[in-house]
């Protein structure tokens, strides 16, 4: 799913290769020119352009610059995001949804709580975003939850949000959509209410007035149980 | 002695308490989580002078914080026992990611689906193995096996009274379930058939007798189907040259008469003003009558081959007053005093 060039391509070229060979729908491209170097995370939808983000890369320290343990590849990270920007900033945003994209992974339904071992944090703080990626130290405490130590493994990069080519709204919306038969089916006209009861509403639909029974007839009468009908003379006043 | 029980209780008490501080984690504001992505949202403020002063060390503190509040929350899910390990269930992602492809096309439903849904008969689950009686043993409902227990069961055939007794009962057997198959497959194909596109109409449809209409088509579809559109095509002898044939526009020259320009754009202004509806309601209804005789005369002529459908689409023949494009047979229908919308 994840394609990373190096060296001086055009991107849109780049992504034409992706499309027609790699199946890929997401990219990164790195390029550094003389004083200046940049990575610029792309993601497609429907073999078309969705997002482009270029960030400018300020400082960066590789994996190798930290002498310690790491983690086996392919584990699901724990993803953090903190700052002001990624909660205000439409651009932001959209760049929070990218990375999430880019480094969620899997979906899943169940986590073994105790294979949690990568988190990768970016903080949006003075125009910039720090991101750090660490590993999880799990130590006891006295509950059932365990308390969390942190140590920084991977690797260290500081971005400026430069240029930006974001889809526009309804085509995100778009891409977004989930297909029909996994939307959750809504029940409806049933109700729980406070106490834990069920209850539900019958339609019955309009009735039919042209057809009720307004003459009063002796057969529709109702009967008293252990009542005989009677066969006497009929009392004019009952009538 | 109570004192030194009392006191020991105390001491464990506190430390406890103590671990349990370990694992707390005050927030200004909640942060926004994501268990299914594993993802958290910070939305307190962050300290830049923190960050200017000691930044890593208040990254990484201000990422355990953060961790330690996702890990309580997770810690919270309900948890079950797979293969000797406690997995949480992890609900569904908040976050809406957008998807690689489009959403796949809704298949359509064969003859059959479609009637069980009208009828509301649902599939009911059957089983694998059915009790033989003969047999005495379970026997799979289908497959290379029951295949076999049928041949089993079928060592020997009846032959009926009525029937030629040197009939092979066998391969007549064989043959009715061919037919069975083939029938089966014959139905699926057609399912198939009704589901796809069937390919247009082709605009010059062979037929025994052409008309002039038809045969000057022809030689003009003939004449550009090149790559050029016909430019360099040269002609035969004694062929008469191929006119050009759709819409082209005439444009005014720049600089032409003014007066005639003058007049012109005051019409304009007029039409623009006037009261008068843009649809000549009566110019509508002669076209609309003459196209229905047309229709009819084409129709009686074929025969009564082709069936007519409910009035064609004449590109150019409703437009109103003014000359906008037309959205055909409504327009006449309206009364006089409205405008054409």
């Amino acid at each position: 799913m994840q394609l990373f060039s190096s060296g001086i391509l055009s991107l849109a070229g780049c992504i034409m290769y992706l499309i027609l060979t790699g199946n890929v729908a997401l990219c990164i491209l790195n390029y550094h020119t003389h004083n200046n170097e940049a990575q610029i995370i792309g993601r497609l939808y429907d073999y078309h352009l969705l997002d482009m983000v270029e960030l400018g890369i300020d400082d960066c320290q590789l994996i190798e610059t930290f002498k310690n343990q790491k983690i086996a590849a392919g584990i699901k990270p724990c993803l953090l995001f903190a700052g002001e920007p990624f909660n205000s900033s439409s651009e932001y945003q959209r760049l929070k949804n990218l990375l999430v994209d880019f480094f969620r992974g899997e979906e899943i339904t169940g986590l073994r709580l105790a294979g949690l071992e990568h988190v990768i944090s970016f903080t949006a703080a003075e125009g910039k975003i720090f991101m750090r990626s660490y590993r999880i130290l799990t130590k006891k405490s006295g509950a059932k939850t365990p308390r969390v130590d942190l140590e920084e493994i991977g690797p260290r990069m500081d971005f400026s949000l430069r240029r930006t080519k974001l889809a526009s709204d309804d085509l995100f919306k778009t891409s977004c959509k989930k297909p029909r038969q996994i939307k959750p089916k809504t029940v409806k006209n049933i109700k729980k209410d406070a106490l834990g009861t069920t209850t539900g509403r019958i339609h019955l639909g309009k009735q039919d007035l042209s057809k009720l029974q307004v003459k009063r007839m002796k057969g529709l009468r109702k009967v008293k149980s252990g009542k005989k009908t009677s066969k006497g003379p009929k009392n004019p006043a009952s009538i | 002695m109570t004192d030194v029980i009392v006191s020991e209780v105390l001491q464990k008490l506190s430390e406890k308490e103590e671990l349990l501080q370990s694992i707390h984690v005050s927030k200004h504001l909640q942060p926004e989580v994501d268990l299914g992505n594993l993802l958290l949202n910070d939305l307190d403020e962050i300290d830049l002078g923190n960050i200017k002063t000691n930044k890593e060390e208040y990254l990484l503190s201000l990422s355990r914080d953060n961790l330690q509040y996702l890990v309580n929350k997770l810690y919270e899910l309900p948890t079950e026992r797979v293969d000797e390990v406690i997995v949480a269930k992890i609900p569904e992602p908040i976050l809406r990611i957008p998807r690689e492809k489009r959403v796949p096309k809704d298949k359509p439903l064969t003859k059959w689906e479609q009637y069980a849904k009208d009828k509301g008969i649902k599939k009911q689950k059957k089983s694998k193995l059915i009790w033989d009686e003969e047999l005495n043993r379970w026997v799979p409902r289908f497959g290379f096996k029951k295949a076999l227990a049928e041949k089993e069961k079928n060592w020997v055939m009846p032959v009926a009274k009525n029937v030629n007794p040197n009939e092979d009962q066998f391969a007549k057997a064989n043959r009715i379930k061919e037919e069975k198959v083939a029938k089966n497959e014959l139905k699926r194909l057609q399912n198939i058939a009704r589901n796809t596109k069937k390919a247009k109409k082709p605009v010059l449809e062979p037929a025994a007798k052409y008309n002039t209409d038809q045969l000057n088509r022809m030689v003009h579809v003939a004449h550009t189907a090149t790559a050029s559109m016909g430019k360099f095509q040269k002609k035969l002898k004694d062929e008469k040259t191929i006119p050009k044939t759709g819409k082209r526009s005439h444009f005014q020259p720049l600089i032409s008469d003014s007066a005639a320009e003058k007049s012109h754009n005051l019409e304009i202004l007029d039409r623009v003003q006037s009261k008068k509806p843009k649809l000549d309601i009566e110019k509508a209804v002669n076209r609309m009558t003459r196209a229905e005789e047309e229709e009819r005369h084409e129709h009686n002529k074929g025969g009564k081959k082709k069936k007519s459908k409910g009035g064609k689409k004449g590109k150019g023949k409703f437009r109103g007053g003014t000359g906008k494009k037309g959205k055909g047979k409504g327009a006449p229908v309206k009364k006089a005093g409205k405008g054409k919308r």
